[in-house]
């Protein structure tokens, strides 16, 4: 269970913004994309996680290096975007109190492509998968899902230098025998300008709160998850091309796990994850 | 006739010696060994592990029933019950949380009254109690004189409410003397609790330790009243203790810390200061007083653990017990499930097989002739799967003093994988009973292993640690059908169980029929 929390850490708080192009000081955010362009970012994650199981506190931690790769296969005249995405390359080096564990590439999930298409805010439409995962040793034992990943939903207005907006998602994931819904509501702030990585850029603060909840039918067993937290940190992007050029923030759930059935078990769980995103083509 | 008479006398002379140096106690008599049969073994697991038992959840009906078979082979062997009985009663509870709950801070004359859950959460351990009391921080709460660290040193704690820190000295430090990044038993908070109780405190206040980690929401337990998608029947089970052994415990977050402390900047430096100088921090803060109340409603119910006695044959000795147990429980079955399909956690392995081999232990001590010196307890406990509760209720209130045990043998899993090999746990803490069973495995001819360290606290010898009595813990590892349906009895090697029984039998032998004291010492 840890883990399909780290893969979802990892992957889905992967935050892409890109905005378009400015004048006069503002900023009229939109997705601006063009039918094959290709983009790459690398990200490196930190995920710290602590649960308490019958009054026995037990740790884990993981470092994950990936490159995500995103193919635009079209750019609909109403501005909707289709993509594909898929990981290039994943290292992950995991402590857990099973042991330590380090998965260079597994097969069964480099290259293995999603499909995505969004409207030109960034608002998700679809997502389908093109080809299945499949999960190594450890992570396929612990529930981990496939990487999945969203772009933010952009501003509709007009935004310049101090103005801030509200962006609020709802992403259902289907588990074995039930759901969990991961909620999100960020405040984006521009604070600034900066030049980051040879490139203009945005500097944009987001702040926000990421609710989840969700219950099923596992092995006989029934789960149910709730959890909150924050997620913070910056984005920094060029208006002039159009693209993220990095991230840097910090998520803190806790969340609390209840299993019933044959066993009952009220689990405690808290996990402080730290990402970096940076734009490497 | 007279060379008859010579070869009887230089018999008997040889017996007189191996009598007299104790060798004649160190060899396991024949007739205990040859009652140690695979058949029997595997008669006991076809029992334990059948559908009729239901997995042998605690508690339950047909957790009773296996509790009843296991009492009559005790008997059926010539064991002695224990105050009259082959029972070991002691209570679990679904604890709820009840709806007096407060937590109020006073300092200099500023009275804040602060909410639960969003500041501050009682544990699952907590009692139902209302203390107020001045405050005294302890810095980590830990007491570890192996690594030469107190943070109670020169503090007095008597009747005053304690503020301590999660984790350990250094946890995020490969040098620490705390085990380096792997945090030791002191992290844990139900040993900072034992250690406030132990020193008189009369609750205990935890906060997370703000040098490492970053959130510092109140977690405490997450009492399901407190949550709208949290289940009521999610509550565990957990051991029941008199409340008069308890005090409220609770865990509070930033807005307690920083008005106890001024900021979580002074809290965080003092922290790292302990951290770097590997030197307790800890100070009566008189300036603090503190309510502190929660309450709790448990819904209790009976279990107990089986016990057996072979009483010792020396006068002085019999009173000092060697524990040979086993856990006779596991999971229980899936109460939403189709017909036709398997829905029954068996638990052959998990641990109808170390069951068994108790039982083929008992019989062994049974049919011995001559009894050892020291007494014998064998024991099966109830609720290991719940959190070691049928170890920990013995070891709370034993039948015998702790003092005087002076040896536990635990089994558990001990009869799947490779047909002759079993890892032993507990060899370099226990290093003079890990000497015996390497020297008693001879006879025998197991493979022994010994990389189960991070096991130690997974299963009943874990408790007698704890009160510090030395261990060997018997196990056959893991396999893809650990916790899960698959775990049948005819995937049992009942052979392999009565080789590692016979060992455990021979080393219990060894270990009752001494004077020596054997070590218990922290691993390096």
């Amino acid at each position: 269970m840890q883990l399909q929390k780290l893969l979802k850490v990892v992957f889905g708080a992967i935050m892409i913004s890109l905005f378009t192009g400015c004048a006069g000081g503002t900023y009229k955010l939109a997705y601006r994309m063009e039918t094959n362009q290709r983009l790459k970012y690398k990200t490196s994650m930190n995920v710290q996680n602590s649960m308490e199981m019958q009054g026995r506190e037990m740790t884990s931690g993981s470092d994950a290096v990936s490159v995500l790769r995103l193919e635009v296969e079209e750019v609909g005249k109403d501005g909707n975007v289709t993509f594909v995405y898929a990981l290039d390359s994943l290292n992950v080096t995991a402590t857990t109190p099973q042991g330590d564990q380090i998965f260079e590439n597994p097969e069964g999930m480099i290259g293995k492509r999603t499909r995505q298409i969004m409207t030109a805010a960034g608002k998700k439409l679809k997502s389908v998968v093109v080809d299945s995962v499949q999960l190594p040793g450890l992570l396929a034992q612990s529930g981990g899902r496939r990487p999945a990943f969203s772009f933010i939903e952009l501003a509709e207005k007009e935004v310049k230098a101090g103005d801030s907006w509200t962006a609020s998602t709802a992403d259902t994931n289907a588990q074995t025998g039930g759901q969990i819904i991961v909620a999100a509501n960020t405040t984006y702030t521009i604070a600034g300008e900066v030049d980051t990585l040879g490139y203009k850029c945005l500097r944009i603060i987001y702040s926000g709160k990421i609710t989840l909840t969700g219950n099923g039918v596992n092995m006989g067993m029934n789960f149910s998850i709730e959890g909150e937290g924050p997620n913070n940190g910056t984005a920094y992007f060029t208006p002039k091309e159009g693209m993220l050029v990095a991230v840097v923030g910090t998520s803190d759930l806790e969340t609390t796990i209840a299993l019933t059935g044959q066993m009952s078990m009220t689990i405690p769980q808290s996990t402080a994850s730290k990402v970096a995103i940076v734009l490497v083509k | 006739m007279k060379i008859m008479q010579k070869t009887v006398t230089l018999f008997l002379g040889i017996a007189a010696l191996f009598i007299a140096d104790g060798s004649f106690y160190n060899t396991p008599p024949r007739e205990a060994l040859e009652a140690i049969r695979a058949g029997d073994i595997r008669q006991h697991i076809n029992f334990l592990a059948s559908d009729s038992l239901k997995g042998r959840n605690t508690p339950s009906p047909e957790f009773d029933r296996a509790a009843e078979y296991i009492a009559d082979e005790f008997k059926r062997y010539g064991l002695k019950p224990v105050n009259g009985s082959y029972f070991n009663p002691f209570n679990v509870s679904q604890v709820q949380l009840g709806k007096e709950n407060a937590l109020i801070v006073t300092t200099a004359g500023r009275e804040v009254s602060y909410s639960i859950k969003s500041d501050f959460m009682p544990f699952d351990m907590t009692a139902s109690k209302d203390v107020t009391a001045s405050l005294v921080f302890a810095g980590y709460g830990i007491t570890a004189p192996e690594y030469g660290y107190d943070d109670y040193a020169g503090l007095e704690v008597k009747g005053k409410i304690v503020l301590v820190m999660r984790h350990e000295p250094g946890e995020r430090d490969p040098a620490s003397p705390f085990n380096g990044e792997r945090e030791t038993d002191h992290s844990q908070v139900s040993t900072k609790v034992q250690n406030a109780i132990d020193r008189g405190a009369a609750g205990l206040l935890v906060i997370t330790d703000p040098a490492n980690h970053r959130s510092l929401a109140p977690r405490g337990f997450p009492w399901p009243s407190l949550y709208e998608g949290i289940p009521d029947d999610a509550l565990p089970l957990t051991l029941s203790l008199a409340e008069k052994e308890k005090i409220p415990v609770a865990q509070v977050g930033e807005t307690v810390m920083q008005q106890i402390f001024g900021s979580v900047d002074t809290l965080r430096q003092w922290q790292q200061q302990i951290d770097l100088t590997r030197k307790p921090r800890s100070m009566a803060l008189l300036q603090v007083q503190i309510r502190l109340q929660t309450t709790t409603n448990p819904i209790l119910q009976a279990t107990r653990n089986v016990v057996g006695l072979i009483e010792g044959a020396d006068p002085k000795l019999k009173t000092e017990i060697v524990v040979v147990g086993a856990h006779y429980d596991h999971v229980g079955y899936i109460k939403q499930h189709q017909e036709g399909e398997d829905y029954i956690y068996n638990g052959a392995d998990d641990n109808a097989s170390g069951t068994s081999a108790v039982l083929a232990i008992a019989k062994a001590f049974g049919a011995a002739r001559q009894k050892p010196k020291r007494s014998v307890l064998l024991m099966a406990f109830a609720g290991e799967e719940k959190g070691l509760f049928g170890s920990r209720a013995y070891v709370e209130q034993p039948l015998f003093p702790l003092e005087n045990t002076v040896a536990m043998l635990n089994l558990d899993m001990v009869g799947r994988n490779a047909p002759d090999s079993v890892s032993v746990g507990g060899n370099t803490r226990s290093p003079d009973l890990a000497k015996i069973n390497e020297e008693e495995n001879r006879a025998v001819g197991l493979q022994l292993d010994y990389s189960i360290e991070q096991f130690h606290n997974r299963s009943d010898q874990y408790n007698f640690a704890r009160k510090q009595i030395p261990f060997l813990f018997y196990f056959t590892g893991l396999h893809a059908d650990y916790h899960r349906l698959g775990d049948h009895a005819d995937k049992i090697n009942e052979n392999k169980i009565a080789k590692i029984a016979t060992l455990a039998f021979r080393v219990a032998w060894r270990a009752a029929n001494t004077e020596q004291r054997f070590r218990l010492v922290e691993p390096q």
